[in-house]
């Protein structure tokens, strides 16, 4: 007759112990698609800022480490991780974490700068607790266990990407559309052009090329070409381009091109040369008085389609 | 006497119960109120035809090619009797491409340019179909007549021409008149016809032929001339 009564007690006791048991919470405003921050070098010196709160008790005496490492959560922080707070007791039980790479990078094993780190590291952020090991009177056990979640971790990538190479140009109505080669998924190719400018005329015939102001644009790998529109037709651009990875590191620039928009007739084009009379409009003589005809065919479409059967 | 009657009341039982099971077995047919039309065909605009205009564009574009135009019509039924009668809205979509031209004459330039329509028609219609349910005749003439509002723009590359400042966009007003013949397709598989009708209130359904003679020019007006002389084909289902 006991045995049932111990049973349904500990099963009853089981969801009780486990609500004890503590848990971190982190949160951050930092983009980090699948729990990841990406930082590009320029962002070495830039605070990382997380959030935490936590729930459940800590057991008697014991401390609730956060820490950055390369290695992995569930301990007490090594010397080589970079504490960032110890919480001992359960009144505070939310907080803030900052730290930048910079600082990470100081406490590796061979500590290195923004500078020197020049292959891509990733490191963690952990929450560790000892476990408890009597859930009756909350002993610390002498094992830590990893209490954060998500598990976030912080991937620096100072290495710049590869230059890209210009492909191919083709010359459109204002506008060249630029195939660049050499790029990593998940990138963003950037193209730049400057118009080739002379400057004047020699004795000889020949003036002093210039380039003019930069015109920049950008467009996601893996999304076809690169078209550079509102250029002058006739004008002869030199096209360079550049990749930016997901971290932001920026490549070297590509050798240099160069496209000449050209201009072309399309059927208005035609339609114009050919002494059409279009102008365009909604076709009444009162403003969006086509739209209101269009707006009343639909109107009757809704009406008929919307009436009841008749039975 | 009484076994008599008896006799010739079981015989009427006998002789009304094939007459009740058959009464209930006949199908209905589910009341008849409108019709949605699929349809498609080449629509080339009659664009060269503007009065005045110094040349060819649509045919040195796009050569002797047409739009495809797909359309999709629904009408409604306020007269069924001898013959079905009633209001249709249609509403489309054609679009051409070709390469664009050097403009110094020298070839074909990497852009592309293009055509694209959006052709709106209400329209009242008469339909012959007296015959056909009447005395099995499976052609059902019908005529349309109808009021046109057809969205145009040109693009050349990814963008709507602009030329001289003008965008090359706008709609156009105009009618049109349709002829048109429909072969009633339930007299190929009656079974399935009723199928069609009971479990999905299709009363009948039609493959037709038509031809259109459209004239979208703002009635005369001038600028572009969107109207033309088109054959399209489809399917129509009476619900």
């Amino acid at each position: 007759m006991r045995l049932p009564l111990v049973v349904a007690f500990l099963l009853f006791a089981l969801p009780a112990v486990a609500q004890t048991g503590t848990a971190v919470t982190f949160t951050t405003t930092a983009t980090a698609p699948n729990n990841t921050v990406v930082a590009a070098r320029d962002d070495c010196a830039s605070t990382l800022r997380f959030n935490w709160s936590r729930t459940g008790n800590l057991c008697n005496g014991g401390t609730l480490f956060f820490y950055v490492t390369t290695g992995t959560c569930g301990s007490q922080p090594a010397a080589t991780d970079l504490q960032l707070d110890a919480i001992t007791g359960n009144t505070t039980t939310t907080g803030v974490l900052n730290f930048t790479v910079a600082n990470v990078l100081a406490k590796l094993a061979t500590p290195t700068t923004c500078d020197s780190q020049t292959t891509e590291v990733t490191f963690k952020l952990c929450a560790s607790t000892p476990t408890i090991s009597d859930s009756i009177n909350l002993t610390c056990s002498s094992t830590y266990s990893s209490v954060g979640a998500p598990a976030y971790q912080v991937n620096y990538d100072p290495e710049a990407p590869d230059a890209p190479s210009v492909g191919g140009i083709i010359a459109r109505d204002s506008a060249l559309s630029v195939q660049v080669d050499g790029v990593e998924a998940d990138s963003t190719v950037i193209v730049e052009l400057n118009a080739l400018l002379t400057a004047g005329t020699d004795d000889a015939g020949t003036g002093e090329v210039t380039e003019g102001p930069t015109l920049s644009f950008r467009k996601a790998s893996g999304e076809g070409n690169v078209v550079a529109d509102g250029l002058i037709n006739g004008v002869t651009y030199r096209v360079r381009a550049r990749v930016q990875d997901e971290a932001g590191n920026v490549s070297d620039q590509s050798a240099a091109a160069e496209g000449t928009p050209v201009k072309s007739n399309g059927l208005f084009d035609a339609y114009k040369n050919a002494e059409g009379k279009e102008t365009g409009g909604c076709a009444t003589t009162t403003t969006g008085g086509g739209l209101a005809g269009g707006a009343l065919l639909a109107v009757l479409g809704i009406w008929l389609s919307s009436r009841r059967k008749v039975s | 006497m009484s076994s008599t009657a008896v006799g010739l009341g079981v015989a009427a039982l006998l002789l009304a119960v094939p007459a009740v099971a058959q009464e209930v077995t006949i199908p209905t047919r589910s009341p008849r109120t409108g019709a949605i039309i699929f349809r498609g065909g080449g629509y080339k605009p009659r664009i060269d035809y503007e009065k005045d205009l110094k040349g060819t564009p649509y045919k040195d574009t796009f050569g002797d090619a047409s739009l495809l135009l797909v359309e999709l019509e629904l009408q409604r039924f306020f007269y069924q009797g001898i013959g079905t009668a009633g209001l249709g809205l249609s509403a489309g979509y054609g679009e051409k491409y070709a390469n664009a031209v050097l403009a110094d004459g020298g070839g074909v330039a990497a852009d592309k340019a293009a055509l694209k329509v959006v052709p709106l028609q209400l329209n009242a219609f008469y339909k012959f179909d007296y015959a056909a349910f009447k005395w099995g005749v499976p052609l059902v003439p019908y005529g349309k007549l109808g009021l046109v509002y057809s969205p145009w723009w040109m693009t050349k590359g990814s963008s709507t021409e602009v030329v001289d400042g003008i965008t090359a966009k706008g709609g156009k007003w105009g009618y049109a008149a349709t002829l048109g013949v429909s072969f009633l397709l339930d007299v190929l598989e009656p079974r399935f016809a009723r199928d069609f009708d009971s479990d999905l209130g299709v009363n009948h359904s039609y493959l037709f032929a038509e031809y259109t003679y459209a004239e979208v020019n703002n009635f005369g007006g001038d600028g572009l001339n969107l109207g033309s002389r088109r054959w399209m084909f489809g399917l129509a289902l009476d619900y």
